[in-house]
């Protein structure tokens, strides 16, 4: 069984070492690895998480999204040898933490990616700390936002209401396939943070297709639905999509009908395509196929008819 | 196979074509007769970019009306 990774992202100051401290004083978080990076040449973040045990590593010096994927890979196999040779306390879950300025997808790629990595671990959810006072504050906590499955709205002591209403329907309008949740000193239930539901898309009516706009970075998402796709072709064209336009596709998430039982849950972060998961029945009675899509220059309408296209396509071939 | 066919029909429309060699790995043509071997069909996009030049998009209007027809 592998071994499920949790990545939790977020700008500088917006509350990830207090989310995480908080989630290890929990008793069900007791048998959890945590790999900390930080971009100081002196590491703090990991003093503050109060627990300093074998199972804590720091990754300093650098950022994990571009010097440091190898160290990160590397102590991910490190651990497990660890763990086998009864180095270290069992952990059953591993709980990385970048730092305020990286990109989380291509720590995404390395954890999709890498041979022994990907064989060992899978990646859980990826959680991002939205700072409660100051929103979003630029295009890398914007991206961060992006590809979340679940946004914990930070400092919900001291957020101005009616700003916090407005941030909570920003983060619906950009990414409408994560949930977001209030917190105040990083508390947060243990349940809905690491519910593996985080990927499944629900809830995509409040996902109305959103234009780009100044407080998103020109970022913008959007909603297709379609009818039942062909399997084959929706491969041939996800890889052409993303080999074409993969630096403005930020996230694509949803469920795809493929004419079986249940959908097929696909989950992409940029370049890096999560392996899709056959659910055996649907969520709900609607059983159309719907894929969320969130970046940048997003033409819903276009998405469609080439997906449509390249499904209509498919017919003729297997017949 | 099914994927090649459609691949090979997708391809068609830039004008380049895919063979099957022995089974084992795919031949990409142009129409000026430069190839490239690609290991697996998840690579094709890639070297058919490097062949053409130019990006290949799945969005391309006259792309889109041909696989409709």
């Amino acid at each position: 069984m592998k071994t499920p990774v949790v990545l939790v992202t977020g700008f500088l100051g917006s509350g990830k070492t207090t989310l995480i401290s908080r989630l290890l004083e929990h008793p069900g978080m007791g048998e959890t690895a945590v790999i900390v990076n930080e971009l100081g040449e002196i590491g703090i973040d990991h003093h503050l998480l109060r627990r300093v045990d074998e199972r804590t590593v720091l990754l300093a010096s650098g950022c994990v999204c571009c010097v440091l994927r190898g160290d990160l890979a590397d102590e991910l196999r490190d651990l497990l040898d660890r763990r086998d040779a009864g180095e270290v306390p069992h952990f059953g879950r591993v709980v990385v933490e970048t730092t305020g300025v990286a990109d989380p997808t291509p720590v995404v790629m390395t954890l999709l990616s890498d041979p022994v990595v990907r064989n060992h671990y899978e990646l859980e959810s990826v959680v991002a700390t939205i700072d409660g006072v100051h929103g979003l504050r630029g295009p890398e906590s914007v991206k961060q936002a992006a590809v979340a499955d679940r946004l914990v709205i930070t400092k919900a002591d001291i957020a101005d209401p009616a700003g916090r209403a407005g941030l909570e329907r920003q983060l619906a309008r950009l990414n409408p396939t994560a949930e977001a949740r209030l917190s105040a000193f990083g508390e947060v239930e243990l349940d809905w943070l690491f519910d593996g539901a985080a990927r499944d898309p629900h809830d995509l009516e409040r996902g109305h297709d959103a234009g780009p706009g100044e407080d998103t970075h020109d970022v913008s998402s959007c909603v297709l639905f379609l009818d039942q796709v062909d399997w084959t072709a929706f491969g041939l064209w996800l890889t052409m999509l993303l080999q074409a336009r993969g630096q403005d596709i930020l996230r694509i998430k949803g469920f795809l009908n493929v004419g079986g039982d249940g959908p097929v849950l696909v989950n992409c972060v940029q370049h890096a395509v999560h392996p899709p998961v056959h659910l055996d029945e649907w969520p709900d009675e609607d059983m159309r196929s719907r894929l969320v899509f969130i970046g940048r220059d997003l033409d819903a309408e276009r998405l469609r008819a080439s997906l449509s296209a390249f499904d209509h396509a498919a017919r003729p071939v297997r017949s | 196979m099914f994927r090649a066919a459609l691949l090979d029909r997708v391809l068609g429309h830039f004008g380049l074509s895919l063979h099957d060699w022995a089974g084992a790995v795919y031949v990409l043509r142009d129409r000026k007769g430069s190839s490239a071997v690609v290991q697996d069909i998840g690579a094709v996009w890639s070297e058919a970019e490097r062949l053409l030049g130019r990006r290949l998009d799945p969005l391309d209007a006259s792309l889109v009306a041909e696989l409709s027809r």
